[in-house]
């Protein structure tokens, strides 16, 4: 299947399947519960933990058919001409935030040259869009962009300023350079301070663009790189190996109605100047004022107004970095939870597309679920409590007790289940991989498998602890708390034992109240709930050892086999300005480390 | 890849090394003069959802009749 020849009627089919699929595995659970649950007579505890898993079931299975989708299906380019001359002007615009400019602007450096290899004569700027608030950062990014102008030659094609004030943030910061600069280009390609892009894949994308004037906004699917620790080389397997299909599934569903994730992506500056002026939302955050996840919003507004927004999963040369611990991976997600559940307040705005506010609703309910979960245990633990005692002797005067017949076998039907559904779209995934050779990048199909295995067995562990902290940024925001827009970490990453206790504490003494009273109450279920106890109790412990680094060949990815040529570029870049700014700048050089932060 | 516009092809030929930092940024390296309309869109409905769900839930009934010119 070709993603740009599925029909209409294909594109509402696939659709209908993907969601009456889910809906089939979501009420198979319900049912099988309250067969569970009518063994000793049906009760209201028994229906809410029913419809619990019915929901729960529900998304899982809408994972594992968006993988499934993947699997039975192969990118492929769009009809364009890789060779046509490049007609429009195009700046690459790359938004700081006190981000480390050594790292940044040298990464600048490598996409420019990544480009100049090429040869091709487009027309293309790069612009630093500074947010910066850290003064000393600020006057680093100075000295470091006049060394980046000197370095590539780049006066008249390099441009940098600085916000007097961040007001709303990165889509703040993008607003501002279309409506100062944007009238002077056609195009704009739309980074991360950590991505990384082939100048092929730049070329490519600005070419698709110039092939379908209604294309709006076109994604590519971003590798993680350089991840160094146990959790981030676990993170950048996953990116790496099961994404792609998941990101198939998803480019095959989503027609004209593509994501937008914010960054590695190329817009038509008309278009997005046209649609995607983003007011504050009534109110206060976290609900209320400017947007968060504005990418979101800025893809739906593009196809609200009928531009083509398209993932083309098939371009590579497209990469970004992750966070290297759990508690920066936490601090992440709980800015996405903010602006996905703020995204409840954009889900009914006139004239969206179906598809749109059905990917609002999935960003939220991707925050949400992790209550489901939890409220299904604790209603679990809470039901032998509120149970009625067994009658034995149903019948007045009969001599014999008669005992209930055990349900066991449905609860366990009902757990393979649900493990089926969570792990069989990844071994699916490593199985194709091994027949298709796509395995060889990853070591081979053995390692490959192997891999697989030890990124299941690694996020099994690390799922509770995650999941602790998506149900408190759930309650941070419900309960309106702001979580601020802190800045990301990049760096070694590794935690101490005791930064890993401040940031877990709670975890731990939730999940030993959690043990002690299902001991207490529903002995029963005590093994069933050590996979997620134990985890919880030992998350300090958890939180250091996956930050430590990671050495083995276990989860080895094809950037960490064989480097893409940008990733040897930047390498060589900031080794040679490493060497020639360190000595003239240690006296002036701020601790532009990460600030240390707890989630 | 070639200078894009008129102004900053001038600017070109000013030697970044011969500038400081700050010169280069308010200068040649500022970003180019060329403002483009960005109209704010409506994203949130008009009024919120609990208001919509009742509005909907609640039978509105016709105005009366009125009993000006028409009568």
């Amino acid at each position: 299947m070709n993603r740009t020849s599925i029909s209409r009627a294909g594109l509402y089919a696939l659709r209908s399947l993907a969601v009456g699929l889910s809906l089939v595995a979501g009420l198979g659970a319900f049912v099988l519960f309250l067969q569970f649950g009518d063994a000793d007579g049906l009760d209201t505890l028994d229906i809410l933990r029913a419809l619990l898993i019915l929901i729960s079931t529900l998304w899982l299975a809408w994972g594992a058919i968006q993988a499934l989708i993947g699997l039975t299906s192969f990118s492929h380019p769009p009809a364009y001409d890789p060779a046509a001359p490049i007609r429009g002007r195009t700046v690459i615009l790359m938004p700081v935030y006190n981000e480390d400019p050594l790292a940044t602007f040298s990464r600048v450096a490598a996409m420019e040259t990544s480009l100049r290899e090429t040869g091709d004569p487009a027309q293309i700027h790069f612009a630093i869009l500074s947010d910066t608030r850290n003064e000393t950062i600020a006057r680093r990014e100075l000295v470091l962009f006049k060394h980046l102008v000197e370095d590539r030659n780049g006066m008249g094609r390099f441009f940098y300023r600085r916000r007097e004030n961040n007001v709303g943030k990165k889509a703040g910061n993008i607003e501002d350079f279309i409506t100062r600069s944007g009238g002077a280009y056609d195009y704009a390609v739309i980074l991360d301070a950590d991505s990384l892009m082939e100048g092929t894949t730049i070329l490519s994308m600005i070419r698709r663009m110039e092939a379908e004037e209604r294309l709006g906004l076109l994604q590519t699917l971003p590798k993680v790189i350089r991840a160094r620790s146990r959790f981030g080389r676990a993170m950048q397997f996953s990116a790496s190996f099961f994404s792609p299909i998941f990101a198939r599934g998803l480019a095959m569903m989503q027609g004209e109605t593509g994501p937008f994730w914010g960054h590695n992506a190329i817009v038509r500056v008309r278009a997005f100047a046209e649609s995607c002026g983003l007011p504050a939302l009534r109110g206060k955050p976290p609900f209320g004022g400017h947007v968060m996840s504005h990418d979101y919003v800025e893809a739906a507004m593009l196809a609200r107004a009928g531009w083509i927004v398209r993932l083309d999963d098939d371009l590579g040369g497209s990469f970004e970095e992750g966070p290297e611990n759990i508690v920066d991976h936490a601090k992440r997600d709980r800015r996405w939870c903010q602006g996905n559940l703020q995204h409840s307040r954009i889900i009914g705005a006139p004239g969206l597309r179906a598809w749109s506010r059905f990917v609002f609703a999935q960003g939220i309910m991707a925050y949400i679920a992790p209550l489901f979960w939890l409220g299904f245990i604790l209603a679990s633990i809470a039901a032998p409590i509120l149970a009625p005692p067994p009658d034995y002797f149903p019948i007045p005067y009969w001599p014999f007790p008669y005992f209930p017949p055990s349900e066991a076998s449905k609860a366990i039907s009902l757990a393979i289940g649900i493990f089926g559904l969570l792990l069989l779209p990844k071994i699916l995934i490593a199985t194709r991989a091994a027949f298709t050779g796509r395995a060889n990048g990853f070591g081979g199909a053995r390692l490959a498998f192997l891999s697989t295995l030890g990124e299941l067995a690694f996020s099994s562990l690390t799922a509770p602890v995650l999941l602790m902290y998506a149900t408190r940024s759930v309650f941070q925001v419900l309960l309106g708390r702001d979580g601020g827009w802190p800045t990301n970490n990049r760096g070694d990453g590794t935690l101490t034992l005791g930064e890993s206790f401040a940031a877990s504490h709670w975890i731990v003494t939730i999940g030993a109240v959690g043990l002690a009273a299902t001991w207490a109450f529903a002995p029963g279920l005590l093994l069933w709930l050590l996979p997620v106890g134990v985890p919880m109790i030992f998350a300090p412990a958890l939180l250091r050892w996956s930050s430590l680094p990671s050495t083995g060949r276990l989860m080895g990815v094809p950037t960490e086999y064989a480097p893409a040529p940008v990733m040897v570029l930047h390498d060589q870049i900031l080794e040679r300005w490493t060497a020639a700014l360190v000595p003239e700048d240690a006296s002036t050089a701020p601790a532009v480390a990460p600030e240390k932060t707890h989630a | 890849m070639t200078a894009l516009l008129e102004p900053q092809a001038a600017r070109s030929s000013v030697s970044a090394a011969a500038l400081s930092p700050a010169e280069l940024v308010a200068g040649p390296c500022a970003l180019p003069n060329a403002p483009l309309a960005m109209p704010m869109q409506v994203i949130e409905p008009r009024v919120g959802l609990l208001r919509r769900l009742l509005s909907g839930l609640i039978p509105h009934h016709p105005a009366a009749p009125s009993a000006g010119a028409g009568l």
